[in-house]
């Protein structure tokens, strides 16, 4: 939710000092070594990443999977702490968990408070309109006069398309669902989303169209969050990663969620 | 199964199974039809169904919104706090995506509160908003749409200018209530993208349009992008009356031009209408991919069922095609049941006969009838012992069949041969429930095996070589003596050609006649020459016969032929004694003929002459006599080499007997160059041959005979004519050739002819003889007369010697007539004597006659007939040339004839050469003068000089002498000078039949003097000559005119001057003689006048002046 990554923001400002200060000194691999446990906090509405069916109460995504082979891979049990954008930075500079799995956007102002592995997924900004709207039919139409782009608040989108519209005009919104409501009751004619977010809005939202860019608009790579400073578990975070990248475990996981079009190289 | 009855099946098949497929045709249109129609009814449930859905879903949304505008007038029954209708109305819009805005408007119809900020103060006519609500209160009311996102934005449209350009638009809805007795009305905003998202997701705008309507017929929103919300749809007023109607269907309308099923329905609560056009073409959609799946299906089940009724039909067919043809193979089993010539019988069990078919009948002679029920031992002729039986029956019992022959006895008693096979007929539990037998006439085949083992054997045996070639002349059997004749084995000759016995012997004519003569008549037969595997070359006799097969066309020559070596050496052998002369071996007469057979035809082939030379040795016989037959035979073998050595390759020298040959001398390019090849071979003939140290010498006499292809003559009278010119040559005095002369031999063969002629005349009497007589001159006695021979000839009348002598001189008839003429004259001697005169006579005998073997003892003989005949009074004259050949045989024989008494006289004499040793060896009694001497010795002093010499040569040898041809007086005279006192001659008679001789001798002797008789007779002869003359002048000269120097003329002024001159009969008699000549010169010029009736009276008076004559002739006598 593009709302989280803000409120986490903040939250992360709050509380990134003490927590920090609290859990550097320990040497993470060990403590999870010694424990056999490793804590990965996920955010669980996240479709197609860290997603809980509310009718099963099952796991499931990409990253759930990820986290079941990074425990493996270090022969510990697994533990998902639920999490959320908005409480990300406290939830894991308070050690709540040892490492955030949810495809958490590379941000500059995500990198202050935590230390990113290298990303594995890249997602570009894409729009969502109503099957309806005549207005925009492809990607051009949406700076144009007259047409009315819809972000959430403190999500990255904001940022960006305020400074990329030129001629459109931009409606910040502050609820999460706000956005939607707006395109849908034709208020606004577009909302600006990511690839899995929108992959799974279309398909719970009949109405729902997407606009792909013709080419690269914004890239931002997603990757795992940890505390900053313990190089052992970076280390051993970012061999992972290496490794289910070679060994195409990344790759057979993310086709079973259609994410394989935005693997990170 | 007819072709009738196929063709009726094929029809009712192909009827039946179009009938068929008609039917699922039909049916599959039937299904098609109401599918269609199904489909259709089930579009137009599913328009009507459509049409509820949209119907409730706006309905309920619109509900929504009366609720929430009832809502509002509930809660806030106080004063209106704008700020927290605005929160309120946002919140409500949270969760009312299909609302745009929401707007409260106080009684001025100003926006006083809304969802969106922009709008407040905004002045909103909701006047036109149906239905009216004339008390304001507890309505939703629908407004024209507005194009545009908002309100502050957006327009209201009018049916004339409807949503166009806009990409959006709303429908703005009102709802009026009263609050502190003051007026207000909520205004929500209608998203319609909301609904068109809805219906689109329901209904697809591909499957049709859906438009909902205010009862008026505003377009409020449709999912059709053509579609222009707030124009006005006329069709909804005047068609629907959704005032009346709530819901209908309808299909009389089109959308863009393409048929729709429309259903359209009211809402329950709100003037709106939902009218949905379901695109009928999309509707049968699912019929129309039905209805090819259908349509394949049927083709397929059509063609499954061809195929299936097809292979039914065929296999229907087959079994019916089965039926029928095992139908027909049992009638056919049956028809060849009863028509095989092979006897069929079959029994049961007990063999017990059930069932026989025709053939057993005509084989055995029983009718079937007879046979049924009967045991077949009724046949068994006794010639099989019953062991023979029980080995049959065991055999058939075991094995189930048996095969054999027997010898059965037909119903006449009579046995035939029969050959078959009797098998046992099992049924399916294998007991055995029939014995069928078959069995064929074997008698003449029995018959045919014997005679093909005789032929056989003759084959085998044969002495004969028989060699058998098929068709193209390949050997394809060859006997023993085959093997034998020819050395080469029957391996050797089989698969060869009959060439391989081909000696090369005979030219390619004679192989291509005897193929003629095969193809033509089926056989040949002959001599050929083969050879053997050894080489030899050897003579066989052939026969060859062609083997005709059925078809007429030759399967097989089969040649039979025999050595016939030894044969043919015997042959030649007999050839050689047949054609060849023994002696000197070569060519007989008979090879002879055949070679001139030959050299004829080749001469009329080529064109060219050839000659036939008779060659006989002239003085081989004494060689014989003196040397021995021996000698001779070396003698003819020496010169036979002698000829053969001249003698071209292509003659032919042949022995024809004795010292006889004859040599061809054929291809005479030129007849000339004959006489050099004659003189050659005479040449070589005639030097000296040595023999046993004796030096022989032969001549030759050759007779040639051309022969051109002009003569046409046989090879017999070609050899006549060469014996003939052979003969010529002879004459001409040997060792010399003749060529044959055609005018010599027409004369030999008129001179033969007339032999035969004179032969016959001699046996039909036709001869007779005439005297003439010999008198003495000094006192006329008649001392003799001489016989001459005449021919009586019946057409010719009497003819003299001369006419026929020459033809026999030579011939045997010489000697018969010779003898003829002696018994006559013996007969004539005989008779005369009887009437007392005594006449000596004499006969020319020629030269052949007195040297024929048997001259003497004839003679003797016929002297011996007749008795009373004086050998004396019979005289031979022998004429002189028959002296010449054989002088001292000649000498022998007259001295036998002298020995009998038999007087001789060389007759002509003088006129030939006479050696005077054998004129004084010979015992001749008489010479007589040649009469030519005498003719002449008037005139011709010395022929009077030899009458004188051989007057006096007699006188010398004490021999008479007689003078023939004396023909006057002064012949006599002068004889009588000469001291010849003997005559005979015209001037004292004519030769005459011996019966006029008495009257003669009579009348001479009443002229005593000769002399006067002989001048009356001299002159009575010239007068005849002129009654001759008168007669016939043309024929005749005129006799002489020349008193002087006629034969009375000589006598009167000759000796009868001296004697009787004194006379007056002298006178008168000369008087008479010179009127006579005057007379007769008068004649003969009357006669040239052709005065001849004064010539006639002339010859009167000459007959008068002859007697007148004669008259005085008389006086002088009588002096």
């Amino acid at each position: 939710m593009p709302t989280f990554p803000l409120l986490l923001l903040i939250g992360s400002l709050l509380f990134s000092t003490s927590s920090s200060a609290e859990t550097n000194n320990q040497d993470r691999l060990v403590r999870i070594q010694q424990t056999s446990l490793l804590r990965v906090c996920i955010w669980p509405d996240y479709y197609s990443i860290t997603y809980r069916n509310p009718k099963t109460q099952t796991l499931s995504g990409i990253d759930i999977e990820m986290a079941q082979q990074l425990a493996s891979d270090l022969g510990v049990e697994l533990e998902f702490v639920d999490s959320s954008f908005s409480k990300l930075v406290d939830d894991v500079t308070s050690d709540r968990c040892d490492i955030a799995m949810f495809g958490v956007g590379v941000t500059a102002s995500r990198q202050k408070s935590l230390r990113f592995s290298s990303p594995h997924l890249v997602s570009d900004i894409y729009a969502i309109s109503s099957k309806t709207n005549r207005r925009v039919q492809d990607w051009s139409n949406i700076d144009q006069a007259g047409t009315i782009v819809a972000v959430a608040k403190g999500t990255l989108h904001e940022p960006v398309m305020k400074n990329k519209l030129k001629q459109a005009e931009l409606l910040i919104l502050d609820s999460p669902f706000a956005r939607e409501q707006e395109v849908q009751s034709g208020r606004a004619d577009v909302f600006m989303t990511d690839y899995p977010y929108s992959q799974r809005f279309l398909v719970s939202a009949d109405w729902a169209r997407l606009i792909a860019p013709p080419s690269e608009y914004h890239s931002t790579p997603y990757a795992y969050a940890m505390q900053p400073g313990d190089d052992r578990w970076h280390a051993r975070v970012e061999q992972f990663v290496s490794d289910v990248k070679k060994d195409g475990r990344l790759l057979r996981a993310a086709r079973r969620y259609q994410l394989d079009p935005i693997i990170a190289k | 199964m007819s072709q009738q009855h196929t063709r009726l099946l094929k029809q009712s098949f192909v009827i039946s199974l179009l009938l068929l497929l008609g039917s699922l045709i039909a049916g599959g249109g039937y299904t098609l039809w109401r599918l269609h129609s199904g489909s259709l009814d089930a579009a137009a449930e599913r328009s009507t169904m459509h049409a509820r859905s949209f119907e409730s879903y706006l309905t309920q949304n619109l509900l929504v919104v009366e609720m929430l505008a009832s809502g509002i007038h509930a809660n806030h029954t106080g004063t209106l706090n704008p700020l927290s209708i605005q929160n309120e109305f946002i919140s409500v819009l949270k969760h009312a995506p299909f609302l745009r805005s929401i707007s409260l408007l106080d009684q001025d119809s100003i926006i006083i509160a809304s969802s969106s900020p922009t709008n407040i103060g905004l002045s909103i006519n909701t006047q036109s908003h149906i239905p009216a609500d004339p008390k304001a209160s507890g309505l939703l009311r629908i407004g024209n749409p507005w194009a545009g996102r908002t309100l502050s934005k957006g327009r209201p449209t009018t049916p004339q200018t409807p949503v166009i350009n806009e990409f959006q638009s709303f429908i703005p809805m009102s709802y009026s209530f009263t609050l502190n007795e003051q007026r207000f009305q909520l205004l929500a905003t209608l998203n319609p993208d909301y609904f068109i998202n809805h219906i689109s997701q329901q209904f697809p705008v591909t499957e049709g349009s859906v438009e909902i309507l205010r009862y008026d017929g505003t377009l409020l929103l449709s999912n059709d992008p053509l579609q222009q919300a707030g124009a006005v749809l006329e069709f909804v007023k005047r068609d629907l009356k959704p005032e009346q109607i709530e819901a209908g269907q309808s299909t009389r309308y089109k959308r863009h031009g393409r048929p729709v099923l429309t259903a359209f329905r009211a809402s329950r609560l709100y003037p709106f209408i939902v009218v949905n056009h379901l695109d009928k073409e999309h509707a049968t959609t699912n019929w129309l991919a039905e209805r090819s799946t259908l349509i394949w299906v049927f083709l397929l089940m059509m063609l499954v069922l061809s195929f299936v009724a097809s292979f039914f039909f065929r296999y229907q067919m087959q079994l019916a095609k089965k039926l029928a043809r095992s139908q027909r193979i049992e009638e056919i089993n049956a028809t060849a049941f009863s028509t095989s010539t092979e006897a069929v019988i079959i029994t049961d069990t007990e063999a017990s006969i059930l069932s026989t078919n025709p053939a057993l009948s005509s084989m055995t002679g029983y009718s079937q009838e007879q046979l049924i029920g009967q045991n077949p031992r009724i046949f068994a002729s006794g010639e099989q012992s019953p062991q023979f039986y029980h080995l049959m029956w065991q055999q058939l019992m075991h094995e189930g069949v048996w095969q054999g022959e027997f010898t059965n006895k037909r119903r006449d008693g009579s046995h035939y041969d029969t050959r078959g096979t009797v098998s046992a007929y099992r049924d399916e539990e294998g007991d055995i429930k029939h014995f069928i037998g078959v069995f064929t006439d074997i008698t003449e085949q029995k018959k045919n095996e014997a005679q093909l083992r005789q032929a056989a054997s003759v084959f085998m045996n044969s002495q004969e070589g028989i060699l058998i070639t098929d068709g193209n002349n390949c050997i394809v059997d060859v006997n023993p003596a085959f093997t034998h004749i020819t050395g080469y084995s029957f391996s050797e000759a089989i698969g060869k050609s009959p060439n391989i016995l081909s000696s090369d012997r005979h030219s390619s004519d004679f192989f291509k006649q005897m193929w003629q003569s095969l193809s033509e008549n089926g056989s040949w037969q002959g001599e050929v020459w083969n050879r053997r595997r050894s080489g030899e070359v050897f003579p066989e006799r052939l026969s060859i016969n062609a083997m005709q097969g059925e078809d007429g066309k030759i399967t097989q020559y089969v040649a039979v032929f025999s050595d016939i070596s030894r044969f043919k050496e015997h042959e030649a052998a007999l050839h050689r004694i047949a054609h060849f002369d023994p002696l000197t071996g070569i060519p007989n007469r008979r090879l002879l003929g055949e070679r001139l057979e030959l050299a004829i035809s080749r001469a009329n082939r080529s064109r060219h002459a050839f000659a036939l030379c008779y060659l006989d040795l002239d003085g081989f016989k004494p060689v014989n006599d003196q040397h021995g037959h021996a000698t001779g035979d070396c003698l003819l073998v020496e010169l036979t080499q002698r000829l053969l050595g001249m003698l071209r390759p292509d003659d032919t020298l042949a022995r024809l007997g004795g010292d006889e040959f004859v040599l061809l001398l054929t291809e005479l390019a030129d007849p000339q160059d004959i006489h050099i090849t004659l003189e050659r071979i005479l040449s070589s003939i005639s030097r000296p041959v040595l023999i046993n140290d004796k030096r022989l010498r032969v001549t030759a006499s050759v007779g040639v005979a051309m022969y051109s292809n002009e003569s046409s003559e046989d090879a017999d009278s070609l050899l006549r004519k060469a014996d003939q010119a052979m003969y010529q040559a002879k004459d001409r005095g040997k060792n010399g050739y003749h060529l044959y002369d055609p005018e010599q031999d027409r004369m030999l063969r008129e001179q033969r002819s007339q032999l035969e002629r004179l032969r016959s005349a001699l046996q039909q009497q036709e001869f007779v003889l005439y005297f003439q007589p010999k008198v003495d001159l000094r006192d006329g006695t008649v001392v003799g007369a001489e016989a001459l021979i005449r021919w009586q000839h019946p057409q010719r009348g009497i003819l003299p010697p001369g006419d026929f002598l020459g033809i026999i001189n030579g011939s045997d008839l010489e000697v018969d007539l010779g003898e003829w003429v002696i018994e006559t004259a013996l007969r004539q001697i005989e008779h005369w004597k009887v009437q007392g005169i005594d006449l000596p006579i004499s006969v020319n005998l020629s030269a052949d006659h007195l040297l024929h073997d048997t001259f003497i003892k004839r003679l003797r003989c016929l002297l011996q007939q007749y008795p009373q005949v004086n050998p004396g009074d019979f005289e031979l004259e022998i004429l002189e040339t028959a002296t010449i050949s054989n002088m001292d045989h000649a000498v022998e024989v007259l001295t036998q004839c002298h020995d009998l008494g038999v007087a001789l006289s060389l007759d002509d004499f003088g006129t030939g050469y006479s050696s005077l040793t054998y004129f004084q060896r010979l015992p001749v009694d008489t010479l007589k003068i040649d009469q030519s001497f005498i003719r002449d010795m008037l005139d011709d002093s010395s022929d009077l000089g030899i009458v004188d010499s051989v007057v006096r040569l007699a006188q010398a040898f004490d021999r008479k002498v007689i003078a023939e041809g004396v023909e006057s007086a002064e012949h006599g005279a002068a004889l009588l000078q000469v001291g010849c006192f003997l005559a005979q001659g015209y001037g004292i008679a004519r030769p005459m039949p011996a019966k006029k001789l008495p009257d003669w001798i009579k009348q001479w002797h009443s002229n005593p003097i000769p002399a006067l008789a002989m001048a009356k007779l001299s002159h009575r002869n010239w007068v005849e000559q002129f009654i001759r003359y008168t007669d016939t002048p043309d024929q005749c000269e005129h006799p002489n005119l020349d008193s002087q120097r006629s034969d009375f003329g000589r006598w009167y002024y000759g000796s009868a001057k001296l004697a009787y001159q004194s006379l007056p009969a002298y006178q008168q008699a000369g008087y008479c003689y010179q009127q006579s000549h005057s007379c007769a010169q008068s004649l003969v010029s009357l006669m040239k006048q052709n005065e001849f009736e004064g010539a006639a009276q002339r010859l009167i008076n000459l007959q008068q002046l002859q007697q007148q004559l004669f008259d005085a002739i008389d006086a002088l006598n009588r002096p």
